[in-house]
């Protein structure tokens, strides 16, 4: 009952305190669940960027919802709900490349809960990470947040088992980072990277054992950028650039298969266009070979991306997809659409044309024609930003795009991209190509639809004539572009900027957890044929975590609720267990010593070593109250938090929150932890020892009333709960016992006297009949058997 | 044996070899006063609490009406113990009990009728005077008052043997007088044995049928108080000449 009253209070204490704290969260996050996303506009860009976003999510996300909410820091928020039937691993996984193409765009944050988030994720890991996360159970579907890997679950109780198994992941690798004082040449790195790799394999012993493998530098860090610190220099900045460019004009391929699909990346694939006939190969073979290679298959398996890398496709959005292995064409796998900026450009420009045509011919209003144009324009209008925004950021001095087809030209040569004069030819057609799509074309013809807008009442249809040119040119150079060569220049680079190792001064090596530095530095300075000592102090080895494993922002927010709570709970249950020790264990261990004491008189000892045993018998029964006083603290202050526990476990809210695995376990799941109980049951016990120890302090009984009760013939029991108990302080036995005592209570509310709230127990402890007989009637003689009569009379006149 | 008998009764405590009682006996009639003397620490309290079997012998026995009550366990024992009257130095009034829910605690354990109880405890309480107090609580009453609501606890009991620890001990010297009063009433009426622990003489010569003197756990003397005092046998019963002479002399002063 006392262990039901304590966790009874702790947890209405605990309730009050997260019902009230998650009540504010709610406030600041809204209910669970009720949004997923919350993207970050400048305020500068806040309103434009509010209709963009609103664009962009009625086409690429359609369905998903839009609440503007406060504005902070200079950064505009818009909280998202995204539909289920959207909620798959493609469309989360495109999130990055989505709403970067929003001006003002700084970032997003996923309020999708259940979620575990393995933060700064190093590239070196991201496959084993990926591919772990697909092989978890419990993992709904995961994607991609800049380094982060978001993982959807199934249900919040997944949590706490995908959190522990991501954690062991994590721990045993670690990412080891040297950082020398000085930049050394490319090659020099990289055969420093492989000697020390080989060096720290070595000492692991075994051959064949790789350990420790370097990791390559540059691309690996999306947060690097074109002005990156990670010792890029001017070729590999003009590299990135050219991907940027790249990025643009590729012909992307969305997959879907009907059953979760075999394909991994890499793999290459056959597009047929839908509206073709035939099958396989004779399908392929009626068109041009468009070919595909897959770059990310989903974690469901059931859709995924691809870049076309060989071929033109002009035919429409849908297509057929086709496996291929060894060149040869397999079967049917799947569909896809197609997603060629390019082809929507010549579109776009196609439509632009059409119109200033026929407002050419027909003396059309001109403001009508351009509203259309520029709606057609917007596409075009997009890649002039982006050329702008790349020519500003060049490192280079020369800002035109030979840089670019000087970066490719470079490329092809040092990698000899597919091999030998195909590549060389490939790299030069590409940066022909790129040459094509002239920059001073494409500024000229932007300033003649600025010109055309700022003129449109005066305008002469005559004008329109140097605009169309500019663009039949840009329409022609946009035909001219290869899908394959892009595709395939675009994978080559990344390769490229993945696998090099440019000059600079850091290193890295991926390993087991655990290396000490001083064997790095040795195997370094060995090396380097150094000494260890000689290396420089200021070459500093650091050691970086796989990834981190981080509960969402609700759970984190959440966390900090439960942890008030679980602290107002331990303090509760603390309080509480004291109240109950000092209000009824108090005045229970103080009688017991007295009756102890008392029956101590009762033992007979005539003999020195009966009275020596009497004395040892009667010093460990003075241990006793401490005993039970310790026993009671503990069970009162451990039982009542497990009770809580149970009881908050089974409600919906347990978990622990001092391992990483219960912290990010979220506050749905339904977890008791044994473990909490100990400092409750260690402070419980502490209490109940000081109130054993200090019980006759606290709760005084006059042995003399011991003696009185005793002498009117009561029994121990009896002296306990009429008399030492109710002279006691009012507690909870106190309360109970007011239902079985007997003796007086009832009378004196029929006199008057004082009024207590009493319920008579028929037969009670002294009606004589409940226990079969009465207070004194145990048989023998006429006087009991008149007693016990004289009981049951008694009993009926109450 | 009609009354009670006390046959070589020996008492050590706990953790001390001293005796407290050595092969003690005593016999006291029904309707005999037995008044017990001696200095502090010669036993007489433990005698009495021995004999209700407040504490438990060493060695020896105690008869009433011929029932071995050393023998008597559990229900049997408490049973026993509702035919004697304890009245002890300390009042031991249950403080959360009104006067007369502590004279209605005997009859009632007794399993007697809550009205006839109530009469029982009334007229245990008119007998020592403080019928008219029967609601208060005990704290609202005097000392003396206490010890004579104490008595009025033993009386409604109706006991057949009354044991008297010492009742004016803790008392203020005004208040002696009404418990004297109370207690040498019971003893004229000789309704029942009694057993009366005391230090004052002129009580004891007063009240006694008979008087015993102890020392060291050991009864020493014994003997009417007339005789006892008048021509005592040992250097106690000389003590306690000395103290009535001195005593006769300061009241002749006095008067």
């Amino acid at each position: 009952m006392a262990v039901v009253t304590v966790a009874a209070g702790g947890l209405l204490a605990r309730g009050a305190t997260e019902a009230f704290l998650a009540r504010l969260v709610e406030g600041y996050l809204g209910e669970e669940n009720s949004f997923d996303l919350l993207v970050q506009i400048h305020t500068a860009d806040a309103e434009a960027g509010r209709q963009a976003l609103a664009e962009l999510l009625a086409r690429e996300l359609p369905g998903t919802r839009i609440k503007v909410g406060p504005a902070l820091g200079g950064q505009q928020n818009y909280f998202l709900t995204i539909p289920a039937e959207r909620k798959t691993a493609r469309d989360l996984g495109r999130l990055d490349a989505l709403l970067a193409r929003l001006s003002g765009f700084s970032g997003y944050t996923v309020l999708m809960h259940p979620v575990v988030t393995v933060s700064r994720v190093h590239p070196a890991f991201r496959p084993q990470i990926q591919e772990a996360a697909s092989s978890l159970s419990g993992v709904k579907l995961w994607f991609w947040h800049g380094d982060d890997l978001v993982l959807l679950l199934e249900n919040p109780e997944e949590s706490a088992q995908v959190s522990s198994r991501l954690q062991r992941l994590l721990q045993r690798s670690q990412v080891y980072r040297l950082e020398l004082p000085v930049p050394l040449a490319a090659g020099e790195l990289s055969r420093l990277a492989d000697g020390v790799a080989a060096r720290l394999n070595a000492g692991e012993g075994g051959e064949g054992t790789a350990r420790y493998q370097p990791v390559p530098l540059n691309g690996t860090r999306s947060s690097g950028g074109l002005n990156g610190s990670w010792g890029a220099g001017d070729l590999e900045q003009a590299l990135r650039a050219a991907r940027q460019v790249l990025q643009l004009y590729v012909t992307r391929v969305e997959l879907r298969f009907p059953e979760a699909t075999n394909l991994r990346s890499g793999d290459r694939i056959l597009l047929v266009p839908a509206d073709l006939a035939g099958e396989g190969a004779d399908a392929g073979s009626q068109v041009a070979a468009v070919v595909a290679q897959v770059t990310e298959v989903a974690s469901d398996g059931t859709d995924g991306q691809a870049l076309v890398v060989k071929g033109q496709w002009n035919g429409g959005e849908a297509a057929r997809v086709f496996a291929m292995k060894d060149d040869r064409v397999g079967a049917e796998i799947g569909s896809a659409t197609i997603d060629s900026p390019r082809l929507k450009l010549i579109a776009a420009l196609n439509r632009a044309e059409q119109l200033l045509t026929s407002a050419q011919s027909s003396g059309q209003e001109l403001p009508q024609v351009l509203d259309e144009l520029e709606a057609a324009l917007r596409g075009v209008e997009k890649l002039l930003d982006r050329v702008d925004i790349l020519f500003q950021n060049s490192p280079v001095e020369e800002k035109d795009q030979l840089l670019l087809t000087l970066a490719l030209r470079v490329l092809t040569e040092e990698l000899g991209l597919t091999g030998g004069e195909n590549g060389e030819r490939a790299g030069t057609a590409l940066g022909e190509d790129m040459a094509g799509l002239d920059r001073e074309r494409l500024m000229r013809l932007r300033k003649g639809i600025e010109r055309l807008q700022q003129q449109s009442a005066l305008a002469d249809p005559s004008q329109l004539a140097p605009l169309l040119v500019d663009l039949k040119g840009l329409s022609g150079s946009l035909r001219d572009l290869n899908d394959g060569q892009l595709g395939a220049s675009l994978l080559s680079l990344e390769q490229y900027l993945q696998a090099s190792t440019a000059a600079g001064s850091h290193l890295e090596w991926r390993g087991p957890a655990g290396l000490a530095e001083e064997r790095l530095r040795e195997a370094v300075a060995a090396e380097l044929a150094e000494a260890a000592e000689t290396l420089p102090a200021s070459a500093r080895i650091t050691s970086l975590p796989a990834g981190i494993i981080q509960p969402d922002a609700r759970t984190q927010l959440l966390t900090v609720v439960r942890s008030a709570g679980r602290l107002v709970n331990f303090l509760s249950v603390a309080v509480l267990t004291l109240l109950v020790l000092l209000f009824d264990q108090a005045t229970v261990i103080a009688a017991w010593k007295v009756v102890r004491r008392a029956k101590q008189r009762h033992v007979r000892a005539n003999r020195s070593w009966e009275r020596v045993l009497v004395g040892l018998r009667g010093a460990c029964e003075r241990l006793a109250p401490a005993i039970y006083g310790v026993c009671t603290g503990a069970l009162l202050a451990g039982g009542g938090s497990f009770v809580g526990l149970v009881l908050n476990a089974a409600g919906g809210r347990g978990g622990d929150v001092t391992t990483p695995a219960g912290l990010a376990q979220g506050t749905a799941g339904a977890f008791a932890d044994l473990g909490a109980c100990q400092l409750p049951l260690i402070v419980g016990a502490l209490l109940g020892l000081l109130v054993a120890l200090a019980a006759e302090r606290l709760s005084p009984v006059p042995e003399e009333q011991i003696w009185a009760g005793e002498s009117l013939g009561l029994s121990y029991r009896q002296i306990l709960e009429e008399i030492v108990i109710p002279t006691g302080r009012p507690g909870l036995y106190q309360l109970l016992l007011a239902v079985s005592r007997t003796l007086f209570t009832r009378a004196r509310r029929d006199r008057g006297v004082r009024s207590q709230a009493v319920k008579r127990r028929p037969g009670g402890l002294y009606g004589g009949t409940s226990r079969g007989r009465g207070p004194t009637g145990d048989g023998g003689t006429g006087r009991e058997r008149n007693v016990e009569g004289e009981g049951k009379a008694w009993q009926v006149s109450w | 044996m009609a009354g009670l008998m006390v046959r070589g009764l020996t008492k050590h405590f706990p953790g001390s070899s001293k005796p407290v009682l050595v092969d003690f006996n005593l016999a006291v009639a029904p309707g005999e006063t037995v008044v017990i003397m001696g200095p502090s620490g010669a036993g007489k309290s433990t005698l009495l609490r021995v004999i209700d079997r407040l504490l438990e012998p060493d060695e020896g026995e105690v008869f009433w009406n011929g029932i071995p009550v050393h023998q008597l366990q559990g229900e049997q024992l408490r049973r026993w113990r509702r035919q004697v009257g304890f009245v002890f130095q300390q009042h031991s009034l249950f403080e959360r009990m009104t006067v007369l829910e502590n004279c209605l605690l005997g009859p009632r354990l007794a399993g007697i009728p809550e009205a006839q109880a109530r009469e029982r405890a009334l007229a245990a309480l008119a007998r020592v005077g403080l019928a008219h107090l029967a609601d208060r609580w005990p704290a609202q009453l005097s000392g003396g008052e206490r010890q004579r609501v104490a008595i009025a606890r033993a009386l409604s009991m109706e006991p057949e043997l009354m044991l008297w620890d010492e009742p004016t001990a803790s008392l203020d010297p005004l208040l002696v007088g009404e418990v004297k009063q109370c207690l040498a009433a019971l003893a004229a009426e000789r309704s029942c044995a009694m057993l009366v622990v005391t230090h004052e003489v002129g009580f004891a010569w007063e009240i006694a049928s008979r008087v015993v003197l102890m020392e060291a756990g050991r009864k020493v003397e014994e003997g009417e108080p007339g005789e006892l005092f008048s021509h005592p046998r040992t250097e106690l019963g000389r003590k306690y000449r000395q103290l009535i002479s001195e005593g006769l002399a300061l009241y002749l002063t006095n008067k």
